[in-house]
C-alpha cells in the first residue's frame, strides 16, 4: 500500500515539476536555438543552397532531440522519468551545477544536504524537547493561565510562517542590536582554522535556528499537552492515583510512557520534514541548503532537480513510516496483540 | 461529543458568548471597517499601484507621522503647492514684444530638518524657447538663484536636491558667500544666510523672523511665442508622512494595507472554506459508507499528503505566472484531500453508531439525505474550527509565495508589502515602518481568528479545558 502511495505521489510531482511537458518543450527549444545558432557559424554550411541549408537544420535539430528523447509524446516520456526517479537514477540537472562543478542532481542534493541536516535537525531536537517540556507544564493545570496563554501563543504561532519571525528577527537583532550577521552560512572570507570555521558557521546558525525554535515549539507544546491530557483522564491512570503513588511516580510510568507512541510519531516526522528544509526560511537567511536549492530549481525551470529532492523525501518519509510500525511496539506493548 | 454544538447558529452562538471569540469578532470588524476607508482613495488605485509616476507628490520612505509623538521633533511634513495656488503676475513688454510670467509661491515652514526632497514641476506651453529663471527666497529676504537657462516648451521637472544645474549654481552661490565646504542643498536653501557665511548651517523657519515671512519660490519666465503660458508645481516632500508611511517607490504604505485588506481576507476566506469543506465531504464520505470507497478515499489522502505542496504550488505558479484567483484555484487542487479528511472520517466513524442514524434507516431515510442531513451537521463545529485556523494560514501562503517573488503581480497584498519591504531591504537599513505596519495587520488577522478558534474548541473538546 506505501509502495502505491510513493508510486502516485512520485508521479504526480513529476507530472507536475515538468509543467505537464511545458518544461521539455522549452528544452525542445532551446535545442532548436543551440543547434541553428552553430549551424549559421560554421562557413561551408553558409557555402550551401537555401533549400540544403533548410534540410540540413531541421536534420540535425532532429536528431539532437531525438538523442535527449525529447520526440517521444510526454505521456511517454513521463513514465521513464517514474521509473527513473523511483530507481533513484536521478540523473542530471539542467542548469545548477555542484561546487565541484558535477551536474549529477545526487551530488547536488548530497552537498547541500548538510547544511539543511545541520540547522533544521538541531532546531527540531531542541524545540521538541523544549515542547515536550512545555507541555508537560501546561498539562499539569488545564485551564489555568499558563495554560491558557501558551494555547492562543501556539494557535498564533501555528499559523504563522517561520518567515515571518525571521524578517522581524533580522530587524531587531541584526540592524537595531547588531548581535548576529544579517545571514549566509560564514563570514567572507572564511576562517581557514576548522575550529574557526567551526564557530564561524555556528554564529551564522544562531538566529534561524532561535527563528525556527520560537516559531514551533509552542504548537508542539500544544500538541504533547492535549496528548497528555487525554492519557490522564484514562482509569488506568486514576487507579494508580488511588494506589497512593506519589504525582511524579503516575507521571512517568503512567501517563508519559503511553503517551510517547504519538509523541514520537510527531517527532520522527517532524524530523524527516526538517530535511526537506523550508524553501523561504532559507531564502530569508541565504543559508545554502535543500530548500534553498528547491527555490533555485524552481525559478531555473531545472526540473531534475526538483523532481530529485521530492523523490529523496518521499523515500524518507515511507521509510519513517516503517520504521515507526516497529518502534511502536516496543513502546506500546498493547499493538502487539492487536 | 453529546453536548457539541449542531449547526450553524448554535457555533454562532458559541462564539458570541465567551471573551476570546467576541474579541475576535471585534478584530476582525476594526479590520474590515479599516478596509472600508478604501472607498475614500480613487478607485483606480490598483491600476495607480505600480506606476511610479503616480506617486511622485509623496516622500520616499517616509516614517510614519505619529512617531514624532514620541519622538519629540518637528521634522519636516509634505507641502505641495498646487498651480492654481501659485500667485500669478503676467507682463507685456511692447517694446521687445516679449510676454513675462512671473509665478510666486509662499510656504510658511516652521519644522526641524529640510524637507527630504524639493520637486519643481514646470510646464511651458509655447511655440518657441523662453529663458526661465527660479529663485528661492528664504524669510530673512536672502535670495538663491536655483535656475537661469533658456528652456525647451513642455514639461520639465526639477529635482533640486540632485539636479545638475541647481547643484553647480548653489556651489556658485556658496563660493560667493566665501564658504568653501559642500553642502546638502537642502542644508542651504533652509539656513538662513548668515549662519552659512559664519561656516554653522542653521536652519530658519518662518517665525523665526519678525514678523514672520514665508519662504517663496519665484518662476520666471520670458517668450516671445504667441499664446505664452506657464504652469509650475511645488513639491516639498516630508520627512515623515502619513499613518503609515511610504516605502522605496514613494506608495504611501496605509494605501495598501487599506486595500490589501479585502483581498487577504478574500483569499484566506475562500480557500479555508472550499479546502475544509471538500475534505470535510470526503472524510464524512469515507466513513460513513466504509469498505471500497473508504479505501479508495484513504488511498487518495495518503498521496496527496506525501506530495510536496509548497514545492508543487511554487512550480505552477513560476510556469503559468498567474493572478491571485488563479493561484486560488491551484491551491485548492492541491488540497483536496487530506489532514481533514483523516480526522472528519474517524469523526463520522463515531457517528455512524449512534442510535439516532439506526431510527434515521429505519424509517427509510436514503443514504444521501442521512450523510448530508443527519452526519455532516454534527461534524460541522469541528469543521467550522478548522477554517478559522486555517483562514490565517492561507493569507500566509499568499504572503509566502510574494517573498519569493510569485505573487500576484498587479495587485497590492500585504504579502506583497512585506515581500517588497524585505527585498528592499527594509531589515537591512531599519525602515521598520515598511515592515512592522503590514507584518501587524496579518498577525492581527492571525490572531483574531486564532481567538474564534479558541472559543470553538473550548466547546469542542470539554475534555481538554478542565481537570
Amino acid at each position: 500500500m506505501l509502495a502505491i502511495t510513493l508510486i502516485v505521489a512520485t508521479y504526480l510531482t513529476v507530472v507536475i515539476a515538468n509543467g505537464g511537458g511545458l518544461v521539455d518543450q522549452i528544452l525542445a527549444n532551446q535545442i532548436r536555438f543551440d543547434v541553428t545558432s552553430t549551424l549559421v557559424r560554421d562557413p561551408s554550411f553558409n557555402r550551401l543552397s537555401e533549400a540544403e541549408r533548410e534540410k540540413l537544420l531541421e536534420q540535425r535539430i532532429e536528431l539532437a532531440i531525438h538523442a535527449k528523447g525529447l520526440d517521444q509524446p510526454f505521456i511517454v516520456r513521463s513514465f521513464i522519468y517514474l521509473v527513473d526517479a523511483l530507481t533513484l537514477r536521478l540523473g542530471q540537472a539542467l542548469v545548477i551545477k555542484s561546487n565541484t562543478g558535477s551536474r549529477a542532481v545526487i551530488d547536488i542534493i548530497v552537498e547541500r544536504l548538510p547544511a539543511t541536516v545541520a540547522l533544521f535537525t538541531t532546531a527540531t531536537i531542541i524545540y521538541s524537547i523544549l515542547g515536550i517540556l512545555v507541555g508537560l507544564v501546561m498539562a499539569r493545570k488545564p485551564g489555568g493561565f499558563f495554560d491558557r496563554f501558551m494555547t492562543m501563543l501556539a494557535v498564533i504561532t501555528g499559523v504563522i510562517p517561520p518567515w515571518f519571525f525571521a524578517i522581524i528577527f533580522l530587524l531587531i537583532f541584526a540592524f537595531y542590536i547588531r548581535l548576529f550577521p544579517f545571514g549566509g552560512f560564514v563570514s567572507v572570507p572564511s576562517p581557514t582554522d576548522p575550529l574557526l570555521y567551526a564557530i564561524d558557521v555556528m554564529f551564522h546558525m544562531v538566529l534561524p535556528l532561535i527563528t525556527w525554535i520560537i516559531a514551533s515549539f509552542p504548537f508542539w507544546a500544544y500538541i504533547t499537552r492535549n496528548i497528555v491530557i487525554q492519557t490522564i483522564g484514562e482509569d488506568f491512570v486514576t487507579m494508580a492515583k488511588a494506589k497512593g503513588l506519589s504525582q511524579s511516580a503516575v507521571l512517568r510510568r503512567y501517563v508519559l510512557r503511553p503517551s510517547l507512541p504519538p509523541i514520537i510519531t510527531n517527532v520522527a516526522l517532524a524530523l524527516i520534514a526538517s530535511w526537506q528544509g523550508a524553501i523561504i526560511t532559507e531564502v530569508v537567511f541565504g543559508w545554502p541548503g535543500i530548500g534553498n536549492l528547491l527555490n533555485l530549481a524552481i525559478l531555473s525551470t531545472d526540473a531534475p532537480v526538483v523532481i530529485g529532492a521530492a523523490v529523496v523525501y518521499a523515500y524518507l518519509l515511507v521509510a519513517t513510516v516503517l520504521i515507526l510500525d516497529i518502534i511502536y511496539t516496543v513502546l506500546d506493548p498493547r499493538l502487539k496483540v492487536g | 461529543m453529546s453536548s457539541a454544538p449542531v449547526g450553524i447558529k448554535s457555533v454562532m452562538h458559541e462564539i458570541l458568548h465567551s471573551k476570546s471569540g467576541v474579541a475576535g469578532v471585534v478584530i476582525l470588524a476594526l479590520i474590515l471597517l479599516t478596509s472600508l476607508t478604501a472607498v475614500v482613495f480613487p478607485d483606480n488605485i490598483v491600476e495607480r499601484w505600480n506606476d511610479p509616476q503616480a506617486w511622485l507628490d509623496k516622500p520616499r520612505l517616509a516614517a510614519p507621522e505619529w512617531t514624532t509623538f514620541f519622538t519629540g521633533e518637528n521634522p519636516s511634513r509634505t507641502i505641495i503647492v498646487k498651480i492654481q495656488d501659485f500667485k500669478r503676475d503676467v507682463q507685456r513688454i511692447e517694446q521687445l514684444n516679449v510676454t513675462k510670467i512671473e509665478l510666486r509661491a509662499r510656504v510658511v515652514y516652521d519644522y526641524d530638518t529640510p524637507p527630504s526632497e524639493l520637486n519643481i514641476m514646470i510646464n511651458l506651453v509655447s511655440e518657441a524657447r523662453s529663458l526661465l529663471s527660479v529663485e528661492w527666497i528664504r524669510p530673512d529676504g536672502s535670495t538663491v538663484e536655483l535656475l537661469r537657462e533658456v528652456a525647451e516648451p513642455g514639461t520639465k521637472a526639477v529635482f533640486a536636491y540632485i539636479d545638475r544645474t541647481v547643484a553647480s549654481n548653489v556651489n556658485a552661490y556658496l563660493q560667493k558667500l566665501g564658504v568653501s565646504q559642500s553642502l546638502p542643498i537642502g542644508v542651504v536653501l533652509f539656513s538662513s544666510e548668515k549662519s552659512l557665511a559664519s561656516g554653522v548651517p542653521k536652519l530658519i523657519k518662518s517665525h523665526d523672523v519678525k514678523p514672520s515671512r514665508p519662504y517663496e519660490l519665484v518662476v520666471v519666465a520670458t517668450s516671445e511665442s504667441k499664446g505664452f503660458d506657464v504652469e509650475a508645481q511645488l513639491n516639498l516632500l516630508g520627512v515623515v508622512y502619513g499613518l503609515c508611511g511610504t516605502d522605496n517607490l514613494r506608495r504611501d504604505i496605509f494605501i495598501g494595507i487599506v486595500w490589501g485588506a479585502p483581498i487577504a481576507l478574500a483569499f484566506g476566506l475562500v480557500a479555508a472554506f472550499v479546502v475544509t469543506l471538500i475534505q470535510a465531504i470526503f472524510g464524512a464520505i469515507s466513513g460513513y459508507y466504509g469498505s471500497k470507497i473508504d479505501e479508495i478515499i484513504q488511498r487518495i489522502t495518503d498521496v496527496y499528503l506525501v506530495l510536496p505542496f509548497l514545492s508543487l504550488l511554487i512550480t505552477i505558479q513560476f510556469i503559468y505566472k498567474t493572478t491571485i484567483w488563479t493561484l486560488l484555484i491551484a491551491v485548492i487542487a492541491l488540497s483536496l484531500f487530506g489532514g481533514v479528511t483523516k480526522s472528519v472520517r474517524s469523526m463520522a466513524l463515531q457517528v455512524r453508531e449512534e442510535p439516532y442514524i439506526e431510527a434515521a434507516k429505519s424509517y427509510g431515510a436514503s443514504k444521501r439525505r442521512i450523510l448530508f442531513l443527519y452526519i455532516l451537521p454534527r461534524l460541522l463545529p469541528y469543521t467550522f474550527a478548522n477554517i478559522t485556523v486555517s483562514v490565517p494560514a492561507y493569507v500566509f501562503l499568499e504572503a509566502s509565495l510574494s517573498i519569493l517573488g510569485l505573487g500576484d503581480p498587479a495587485l497590492p497584498t500585504w504579502g506583497k508589502l512585506i515581500s517588497e519591504a524585505f527585498s528592499g531591504g527594509a531589515a537591512y537599513y531599519g525602515y521598520w515602518w515598511w515592515i512592522i505596519i503590514p507584518s501587524t495587520f496579518i498577525v492581527l488577522v492571525s490572531t483574531a481568528f486564532a481567538l474564534l478558534w479558541y472559543s470553538l474548541d473550548k466547546v469542542l473538546n470539554p475534555r481538554l479545558r478542565e481537570e
